[in-house]
């Protein structure tokens, strides 16, 4: 049979799942304490929630191999996994950029939702939510991380200053920035872009 | 002066506050059993790196010397002991991978929504075809929302000749020499002076560059605004975009035709004939697998591989073909390995249909639905170019995956409204007072008010339904005609086609075309060798027909060539029967079900006009179209269809935040409701439908 040449051939190994299995102690807590944190850092950035998943595993997999050298004088757990998620979500867009496939998703984007009573402001909602995230994907990357830090992960001001190493007030004025270049941004897209044609 | 909003220390101005707070609004839906998932592939991953992971000499040296030292010196002492494990544990481990510190990024930023395209002269002796299509007249519509009262005068294009020009002038030429054409369905707002502005795309060509050339260029069309009652008004319309570069075309993607429930075009014969009956007894044995198509899976497996060439390890081609993750393998590995081989195929030109294909599923199964239909497409296109070299079967499955994206769309607007919230009459039901006031903010009932008066007002509310129901979806005629037509052209590429058939059947059989279903389930029978769904389609058709007699030979011969699993389902009677019965029933023995069930249909035979059991018969037929219809005859949805048919009518409440309400209409008394939750595929009875349909059962005692 093909197939079971192409197994042997290729060495595919099939391995079966262990759910139940332990994960060291310290890892266990923060898995725990920051998954959410580390799937909303990335899912503010890229495509869809697939791609969130694929991005947040391979963030907690290396996590996990590094586990040993985790050095907790130079970063918090958080700080350490939010770095790593970093470097994940730009690999993930870079390798979306060599095949000439920067995906901005024009699907709609039913897990990110806001709070509203109908289906056309839901409709609406969605459509502005996409042009914001796409909005943000024309930004320089830094303000793409403090926009991310803030409204995917959900970080105060003091939080975004520790993660980033910078005061409190710095962090407040780069958001300013942030948001008045996110603003340009988007409304370039609708307006502007069209008519420059 | 404007009002500023403070940001830790900063003050924003009101358009930046809004800004802030629009972003903080946005909710995250993480997938439930995603952290659990995730949780116990990295248990798996440390276990066995953990076992595998090799000591390195010096580590083994370091730890032989401190062996021997503990040893010798503190062996006794218990927490010299621990210490000696512990750095044992420690000492077992591999170098770890170093994690990356945060590094400079010097490529450019992602691509907008909306890329600047540059204007394409198209060579004059190049024949071109852009259609801007139907007429505006046609096409214009208005969102229910913006325009609310019946006298609107839709917004009028201008000028169509200049909008035809305009976009032939963004068609990119190399789509053109490549034959790839498509339809973009748009979404422009229209202000009162008829000035167009934020272009949205409503469904993808799945070609993102025309994608982005309609984008680009639909700001320019000119319009007059709609007119409300005679005065100037703003809207949203919404019109298709169809970029066709030549005849090619025509056959690269489905045909489409006048009547979207037309069957399609097989090769006739006496084999084929659609009225002639089937002929059970001479129906190739069970099992039978038609050799053409084991013959067509080996072309596109050797197809496929062709398009992989040397790279490794993506596991079972039949697993990479149909997009499904091989059992124990990690989703998100697997993924990454079997795409960038497929992409890597792409990038070097060594793309198949089968690839493409493959690459489309992969996509699909991610969320990347414009993207994977995009993948179909090309597929198809490839296919239309060298059509020997392409495997039917491949051709069908294209065609297949594409009817389906599209039917998602279609089903996901199928039927969903709302309800005025003036249609109540306060007074008419006093018991529902309590739901909340009828006069709401949004003009709208919710779904708890209406599932209130369904339940405790069911007559005042035909009444709200009749006049106050309004749909609320896109126009979804030409929806499911492109989705018919895709399972046509799966069809006629390869008559079989199991879910292409079964797809299009179920949707005339939803329209009550029984005739049309028997001869389209016949010919589907003959062509997959006695497929159980092509038997079951037929059974159906028959029934409804009034054929009971060969609807119940047609089921038995479906049951013989079902799996045992599925034929229990097919068969179960437990939601006929009250809670300790159902419980008593299902624990019995295969054998000693179906001598229970003889009893149970022999006493209920109503008839002995025909020798068949028409109640038995009634039963299957229920079953048969819950099975075909909702995957399962169990569950909530399962269990309604089965105790109590087809429901009349179905409307269905879109309740906000991701929440659809389905009332299914059964004439007098009130409607079953469910809840459907649009992020999954998940149907449940509400409350207040599981209690009444359990009422029913009590009213109603099984016998």
């Amino acid at each position: 049979m093909r197939t079971e040449q192409v197994v042997a051939r290729q060495g595919t190994e099939i391995r079966r799942p262990t759910p139940e299995a332990p994960l060291p102690k310290d890892f266990e807590a923060w898995y725990v304490e920051h998954q959410s944190a580390v799937y909303r850092f990335i899912r503010f950035r890229v495509e869809t929630r697939e791609v969130a998943e694929d991005v947040t595993s391979l963030v907690f997999m290396k996590a996990l191999r590094s586990f040993d050298r985790y050095d907790a004088d130079r970063a918090s757990p958080r700080t350490w996994l939010l770095r790593i998620a970093k470097n994940a979500v730009t690999d993930h867009l870079r390798s979306l950029q060599r095949r000439g496939s920067l995906h901005v998703s024009l699907d709609r984007i039913p897990d990110l939702v806001a709070d509203v009573p109908s289906h056309e402001e839901r409709v609406i909602k969605q459509e502005r939510i996409q042009r914001l995230l796409n909005g943000t994907q024309k930004l320089r990357k830094a303000d793409q991380e403090i926009l991310s830090l803030r409204y995917g992960t959900g970080l105060d001001n003091a939080e975004i200053a520790e993660h980033l190493n910078i005061s409190n007030n710095a962090v407040a004025v780069r958001l300013h920035r942030a948001l008045k270049r996110l603003k340009e941004s988007v409304m370039d897209t609708t307006m502007n872009g069209i008519e420059d044609q | 002066m404007s009002d500023t909003h403070p940001i830790g220390g900063i003050d924003l101005p009101d358009d930046l506050k809004s800004l802030d707070e629009e972003l903080s609004s946005i909710r995250y839906e993480e997938r439930a059993s995603f952290q659990p998932e995730l949780r116990a592939e990295l248990a798996r991953v440390w276990a066995e790196e953990g076992r595998r992971r090799p000591k390195s000499a010096v580590r083994q040296h370091l730890a032989a010397a401190i062996l021997a030292g503990l040893l010798l010196g503190s062996a006794a002492v218990p927490s010299a002991r621990a210490s000696f494990v512990r750095l044992l544990e420690v000492l077992s481990e591999e170098p770890a991978e170093v994690v990356v510190p945060p590094q400079p990024i010097s490529t450019p930023a992602a691509p907008v929504f909306v890329e600047e395209v540059a204007p394409v002269v198209i060579p004059a002796h190049e024949p071109m075809e852009i259609a801007f299509e139907p007429e505006p007249e046609a096409v214009m519509e208005e969102v229910p929302m913006i325009v609310r009262e019946p006298t609107v005068v839709r917004p009028q294009m201008v000028d169509r000749v200049r909008a035809e020009q305009l976009l032939q002038s963004v068609y990119p030429t190399y789509l053109q020499r490549r034959g790839v054409g498509g339809t973009v369905l748009l979404r422009l707002w229209i202000d009162e002076a008829g000035e167009p502005s934020l272009p949205n795309l409503t469904r993808s060509s799945g070609v993102s560059d025309l994608d982005r050339a309609a984008l680009a260029v639909a700001p320019s069309f000119s319009f007059l605004p709609a007119l409300q009652d005679g005065r100037r008004t703003a809207t949203w319309i919404q019109f298709p975009v169809v970029f066709a570069p030549d005849s090619v075309n025509i056959d690269r993607f489905p045909r489409t035709v006048d009547d979207p429930y037309a069957l399609p075009h097989v090769p006739v014969g006496e084999a084929w004939e659609q009225d002639t009956p089937l002929d059970l007894a001479e129906l190739p044995p069970v099992g039978a697998v038609l050799p053409e198509e084991v013959e067509q899976r080996d072309v596109a497996e050797q197809s496929l591989e062709a398009a992989l060439a040397d790279a490794a390890d993506v596991g079972p081609l039949d697993a990479v073909l149909s997009g499904t993750v091989p059992d124990g393998i990690a989703l998100s590995r697997w993924r990454e390995t079997v795409g960038g081989a497929l992409e890597a195929a792409i990038d070097e030109g060594r793309e198949t249909p089968a690839s493409l294909m493959a690459l489309g599923r992969l996509r699909l199964r991610q969320g990347l639905r414009t993207e994977a239909r995009g993948h179909f497409e090309r597929g198809l296109h490839i296919a239309v170019l060298e059509p020997d070299a392409v495997s039917p079967w491949v051709v069908a499955e294209l065609h297949y995956e594409r009817g389906t994206l599209v039917r998602d769309g279609w089903f996901s607007a199928d039927n969903v409204g709302r309800v005025r919230s003036g249609s109540f009459d306060p007074e008419a039901c006093p018991a529902a007072r309590s739901s909340g006031a009828t006069q709401t903010e949004t003009g709208y009932a919710s779904s708890e008010q209406l599932v209130a008066w369904n339940y405790l007002c069911p007559d005042e509310m035909t009444t709200v339904f009749d006049q106050g129901f309004r749909t609320i979806g896109p126009e979804i005629s030409g929806d499911l005609t492109l989705m018919m037509a895709s399972y046509r052209a799966a069809i006629e590429a390869y008559p079989g086609h199991v879910g292409a058939n079964t797809d299009l059947l179920l949707t005339l059989a939803a329209d009550h075309r029984w005739d049309g279903v028997l001869a389209g389930a016949r010919r589907f029978t003959r062509a997959s060798a006695g497929h159980p769904n092509g038997l079951l389609l037929t059974g159906l058709a028959l029934h409804r027909l009034g054929r009971t007699q060969d609807a119940a030979e047609h089921f038995e011969a479906a049951l013989e060539r079902l799996s045992p699993t599925d034929a229990d389902a097919l068969r179960d009677i437990g939601f006929l029967l009250d809670a300790s019965g159902q419980t008593w029933y299902r624990r019995l023995p295969a054998d000693a079900k179906r001598a229970w069930e003889e009893d149970y249909w022999s006493a209920r035979s109503r008839a002995l006009l025909v020798t068949a059991n028409e109640r038995e018969v009634e039963h299957l037929a229920r079953a048969a179209y819950a099975q075909l219809r909702f995957g399962t005859v169990f569950g909530d949805v399962g269990e309604v269809w089965v105790r109590f048919g087809g429901p009349d009518a179905i409307h269905i409440v879109d309740g906000g935040s991701g929440k659809l309400t389905e009332f299914w209409d059964y004439g007098s008394g009130p409607d079953i409701t469910f809840v459907r939750w649009v992020t999954s595929e998940r149907t449940d009875l509400t409350p207040e439908g599981r209690a009444y349909v359990d009422d029913l059962g009590t009213i109603f005692p099984p016998q």
